[in-house]
């Protein structure tokens, strides 16, 4: 699961996916901003065929805790 | 460090600074200001909330409030508008929606969406209204001869008062606030009436009556003919403009369909199914506040 949010991550902010981490968020990610935050439930949503919940899709503040999202509901 | 917390009418001067930099507004100060008051009994003591870093406002969100009834109940309603943030901080954006989404029983609106917030709020499960607007030129044709008839009346201002039921007057009781420059009109005929609260507004420079509320979209349309050329006449106006969605299956002739850049949104959590959502019209929302 990792690799593959890792992948969509990468895809989304177009940032090398060696430079991807748990910590990864839009502290450390210039490009990550509002708009592309939904671009990342968007793609993650179809990457893994799962529907956010709209608090879920908030509290996804760095990679880490999308990753605990998405095993609750994977 | 960057927190948010409920905007009050003490942080306005700061936020007014931020929302001068929305580009083509007409609002005053005070129109601005006027986002800082309860006019809709909605009980609640916030107008929004503000994005803080350290003790600089760098962000804001406004939700409206008003309680009103819709399809026989009253409830909530939350009209999202005014949301602005220094590009800095725009990672933290979305943590101004994090109470919106906490709010239970309540109903949602957005109907000034720009793209950005059109997807965020699409992502975030809103559903989208149809946002088709039809401009209903002054052409006079046989219809406006009805106004020679005997039962068909058009009245204006605080004439149309004693024609209102009780929850119409609630609405126009609301929506009489001098500061709001709404427009009242009643239609009149031997089938009933048509309450419509409108004001004028600016596209392209150009006047228009843009109509927020259309209590009867039958009697509305039998009669847009008399409507086309008094009103551009009464109110000093080029034409009047409508959301296609408040007039049903109901058809006008010899309209001009537009769409919006903006987007129309709603969402509900309440805790049954709500009716009509797709057909909500802008009362008690920024439209009737603000200058737009």
């Amino acid at each position: 699961m990792k690799e593959r949010v890792y992948k969509v991550i990468s895809q989304v902010f177009n940032v090398p996916i060696e430079k991807i981490n748990e910590e990864s968020s839009s502290d450390n990610i210039e490009a990550w901003d509002s708009l592309k935050h939904m671009n990342v439930v968007l793609a993650l949503e179809e990457e893994f065929n799962v529907q956010f919940g709209e608090e879920q899709i908030l509290e996804m503040l760095n990679v880490g805790l999308i990753i605990e999202i998405l095993k609750e509901i994977v | 460090m960057v927190k948010i917390e409920r905007a009050q009418l003490e942080h306005f001067e700061d936020i007014y600074k931020l929302l001068l930099s929305f580009k083509y507004t007409r609002n005053t100060k005070n129109d601005w200001k006027n986002l800082f008051k309860d006019h809709f009994q909605s009980e609640k003591n916030y107008y929004g909330y503000i994005l803080k870093d350290g003790k600089r406002i760098v962000g804001f969100i406004n939700y409206l409030f008003a309680k009103r009834k819709f399809n026989g109940k009253v409830v909530t309603f939350c009209n999202i508008g005014s949301w602005i943030v220094l590009e800095k901080y725009r990672n933290k954006s979305l943590s101004l929606l994090v109470p919106l989404l906490r709010l239970k029983d309540c109903i949602f609106t957005n109907f000034t969406a720009s793209k950005t917030v059109y997807k965020i709020l699409k992502t975030l499960r809103f559903k989208e209204v149809d946002d088709d607007f039809i401009i209903i030129p002054p052409i006079p044709g046989i219809s406006f001869l009805e106004i020679f008839k005997s039962d068909t009346r058009i009245l204006f201002g605080g004439r149309v008062k004693k024609y209102l039921n009780e929850d119409e007057l609630i609405i126009y009781n609301d929506h009489s606030n001098p500061e709001f420059k709404c427009k009242h009109i009643l239609l009149k005929d031997s089938m009933g009436t048509c309450y419509i609260i409108a004001k004028r507004a600016y596209r392209n420079k150009v006047p228009f009556l843009h109509i927020h509320y259309v209590s009867n979209s039958k009697i509305f349309s039998e009669h847009a003919g008399i409507l086309r050329v008094i009103c551009p006449f009464y109110f000093k106006v080029f034409s009047i403009i409508v959301d296609k969605r408040f007039l049903g299956s109901e058809k006008i002739n010899n309209v001009i369909t537009y769409n919006l850049q903006s987007h129309r949104l709603c969402k509900s959590n309440l805790s049954y199914p709500v009716d009509n959502l797709e057909k909500i019209d802008h009362l008690y929302s920024e439209f009737i506040i603000l200058d737009i």
